[in-house]
């Protein structure tokens, strides 16, 4: 058995993950340390990400047995950071499913789809997964056809446009795909720019077309930008609705057309920056005949490290025979009560020993609260070790959430719900697995949304939830419990840790910070509650 | 070269020393979509190598050439119809007058690259002329340039160019890192089957001289079981 370190950048989304005889140990994102959302364009290397994990474990790439690559990291890094290191490097859509389909627990015949802007040469890749083995049978070339996640990413810099001051694009590929696609439910269909954004990319026949969907869509949001249409938030919306509707609309069809040539495979499991897509996962969940699916949940290209390395656990058997389910994704970085009580020293916070009931009184209070427990999570979402929680009760706790953390009206915030009280709540059953780390929407029964009217999308009555299992996530599910308790509603609202534009936290400081600007009203952090007297 | 739209868009475009597009509308604030394409050899899809936006009355122009058989067009975003085409153009040199500057201190080179000039003269029908950068020769009496120097870098853009396309057979300068770093940067990566003819499509240090020639015009995707070259970047 042997230490298997992954790497991977690029572009964006660098990150470096561990496995130590057969078990995945560590995933650590490397915008957490550099602060910078899915990192700087271009050149985003694992340097800092794989520095934690030296600190953690004691593998670095010159003593770990094996260090493989998922493709795309620059050549500089290599040759000046890893230069005596041998290393082996793996296809990057390869990559993407292998975290999708080892991750999804499926021992039934599964077909695994990894769609996303492009990666190396590929922007698509369809597999079947059957006994642990991955074959490929489809893959599109992303130069040669268009590509659904780059008409998102490309689509923000004509809504938003150029910022000379700050020299850059006011909304980024990668990094801002969220807040237009949160707006979509607050637009309507419109035929013309639905067709517009068809010409873009379009589907017929398991090919997805024409090319050049990059230049295709900054001619179509600069040119609109220009003419005034998104000089309203109604305008974006109605832009984000139908590119929506576009997304579902092709890519159901395209998974159709796959159904049929495979009519046996009805487990799903995706990856790839697409199925960071909630609605469209939602959507493909509805579908009669899928039994189940399950995106991974660094669906990114943060998750890239992790295919590569189980790649090679299993190339050396030592793990990942057949695919495994994870209890969470807490695979970061922790922190010691010593090193938390050094920065809390900084400030003059007052501290109390952390008993779930008294802060399940203070979040019925309504009272904001920063959760920090553990490791952090991997992956773009906050799952209960840096979150923050408030009552759900209150639709007027948007306003003020937003307020303090600098967001958009128009982002939905999201729910996190005991499982055993899931399907009292949610319309559909399927997939719970994958919505124990907040994959996608469901539907919300017409008895809860005035009942949690806070993380239900007012427009369509959709949530995101977060399944908090008691094995999986033991505080969270203990915290979501004792309010259950005070407030009879086994739901509370979970937002990512972080400031608007900001990567979620890493560390104690940040966290503190936080509690020292007023964002949240009490830290929970481990195992005391620090909050201003 | 240039033509006039009905709703009166003039596009002037000229293929030599490399694309240069000029788009000049009556809307200030409008944008256009340049995409070049290249086609394969034996393929009739064209491949997308590299698309621009273009502000009204802007030019594009990128100081490299392409390889081989490729094409422009034009679109403009429409209120109604979204994208729309308004012009296209292959490169087709037959019947133009076409350049090839042999860059080559060896006489027997220069008489190989000579020799693949002459094929694609024969295969393409373009009036060709044939210089060298050669000293003393007596092969082609019009040298180009004297003091064994390669010709400039031909940087300014002339619609009105006596020639359709110049194209420089030699060992062309790599521009170090920096070249593929802008590429990475700057231009919609991953088309690593783009080639840019001022500078050899692939490293010539261990290709034949016919070899280099035959990379530089686009023969050697014709050989049948022709390697297929790619471009990595320097870094990599």
């Amino acid at each position: 058995m042997s230490t298997i370190l992954g790497l991977n950048g690029g572009q964006h989304d660098a990150a470096s993950c561990l496995i130590i005889d057969g078990k995945l140990v560590a995933c650590v994102e490397e915008e957490r340390m550099t602060r910078i959302k899915a990192g700087n364009n271009y050149f985003s290397v694992p340097r800092l990400s794989s520095q934690k994990i030296a600190e953690m474990y004691g593998v670095t790439p010159q003593n770990a047995d094996h260090v493989v690559f998922a493709s795309e990291v620059p050549g500089k890094y290599i040759e000046y950071e890893l230069n005596d290191v041998d290393y082996t490097v793996y296809d990057h859509h390869h990559c993407h499913a292998a975290d999708a389909y080892y991750m999804s627990g499926f021992q039934e015949p599964t077909m695994i789809i990894t769609m996303d802007g492009g990666g190396v040469d590929d922007a698509l890749s369809v597999y079947l997964g059957k006994n642990g083995e991955l074959t490929r049978i489809l893959r599109d070339k992303w130069y040669l056809n268009a590509q659904l996640a780059q008409l998102w990413g490309y689509s923000l810099h004509g809504i938003k446009g150029f910022d000379a001051e700050k020299g850059g694009f006011v909304w980024k590929f990668c990094k801002d795909e969220g807040k237009l696609m949160g707006m979509a439910p607050d637009g309507y269909y419109d035929e013309r720019v639905y067709n517009i954004l068809r010409k873009a990319v379009n589907y017929s026949n398991l090919e997805f077309f024409p090319q050049d969907t990059i230049g295709l869509a900054r001619l179509i949001s600069e040119s609109m930008r220009r003419m005034g249409y998104f000089d309203t938030d109604e305008g974006i919306a109605v832009y984000a609705y139908n590119l929506q509707k576009l997304t579902e609309d092709l890519v159901l069809e395209f998974i159709s057309d796959l159904h049929k040539l495979h009519p046996e495979y009805k487990k799903l499991a995706f990856a790839g920056g697409l199925f960071a897509n909630v609605k469209l996962n939602q959507k493909i969940n509805q579908l009669d005949w899928v039994d189940e699916l399950f995106v991974f949940p660094a669906m990114g290209d943060s998750g890239l490290c992790a295919g590569a390395a189980i790649l090679k656990c299993r190339e050396l058997g030592e793990g990942f025979d057949t695919p495994i389910r994870l209890d969470n994704v807490h695979l970061g970085v922790s922190y010691t009560d010593e090193e938390i009580s050094e920065v809390a020293s900084k400030y003059n916070f007052e501290r109390k020993p952390y008993i779930a009931s008294e802060v399940a009184e203070h979040l019925d209070d309504g009272e904001i609260i920063g959760f920090f427990q553990g490791k952090f999570e991997y992956g773009p979402r906050a799952l209960g070790a840096r979150s923050i929680i408030v009552r759900p009760t209150d639709y007027d706790t948007h306003k003020e959430l937003n307020s303090r953390l600098k967001r958009y009206d128009t982002m939905p915030f999201a729910p996190i719900v005991m499982k055993e009280y899931f399907s009292d709540i949610f319309v559909e059953q399927k997939s719970q697995y994958t919505a124990e780390f907040m994959t996608l929407c469901y539907d919300t029964k017409e008895e809860w949304i005035d009942r949690i009217p806070a993380v239900i999308q007012k427009s369509d009555k959709t949530a995101r939830p977060q399944i908090v299992t008691q094995d999986g996530v033991p505080k969270f599910w203990e915290i979501l419990n004792e309010y259950r308790e005070v407030s009879g509603i086994p739901v509370l609202l979970n937002t990512s840790f972080n400031a608007h534009n900001e990567p979620i936290i890493d560390s104690p400081e940040h966290a503190f910070v936080h509690l020292n600007n007023g964002i949240i009203d009490k830290l929970v952090i481990e195992n005391y509650v620090y909050y201003n007297s | 070269m240039y033509t006039t739209t009905p709703d009166n868009i003039k596009i002037e475009w000229v293929y030599n020393p490399s694309p240069h597009v000029k788009i000049t509308g009556p809307n200030d604030n409008e944008v256009f979509l340049l995409q070049i394409f290249e086609y394969h050899a034996g393929n009739t899809i064209p491949y997308l190598l590299e698309s621009y936006l273009i502000a009204n009355t802007e030019a594009f122009h990128y100081d490299v050439s392409y390889y081989g058989k490729f094409e422009l067009r034009v679109l403009k975003f429409d209120e109604d119809l979204g994208p729309v085409e308004i012009f296209r153009d292959v490169y087709n040199d037959v019947g133009k007058r076409v350049k090839f500057i042999l860059r080559t201190d060896l006489v027997e080179e220069e008489r190989i690259f000579a020799e693949v000039a002459n094929d694609y003269i024969k295969q393409s029908g373009c009036i060709g002329e044939i210089v060298s950068t050669l000293q003393h020769t007596v092969r082609f009496p019009e040298v180009h340039l004297s003091n064994g120097h390669l010709v400039e870098q031909y940087v300014d853009v002339d619609y009105n160019s006596e020639y359709y396309k110049i194209f420089y057979i030699g060992r062309n300068e790599f521009n170090g890192d920096n070249l593929y770093e802008h590429r990475w940067g700057n231009v919609t990566y991953g088309n690593w089957r783009l080639f840019w003819s001022l500078h050899n499509p692939r490293k010539y240090h261990n290709l034949e001289s016919r070899e280099i020639a035959e990379d530089i015009l686009g023969f050697t995707e014709n050989k049948p079981n022709g390697e297929k070259f790619t471009v990595t970047p320097s870094y990599l």
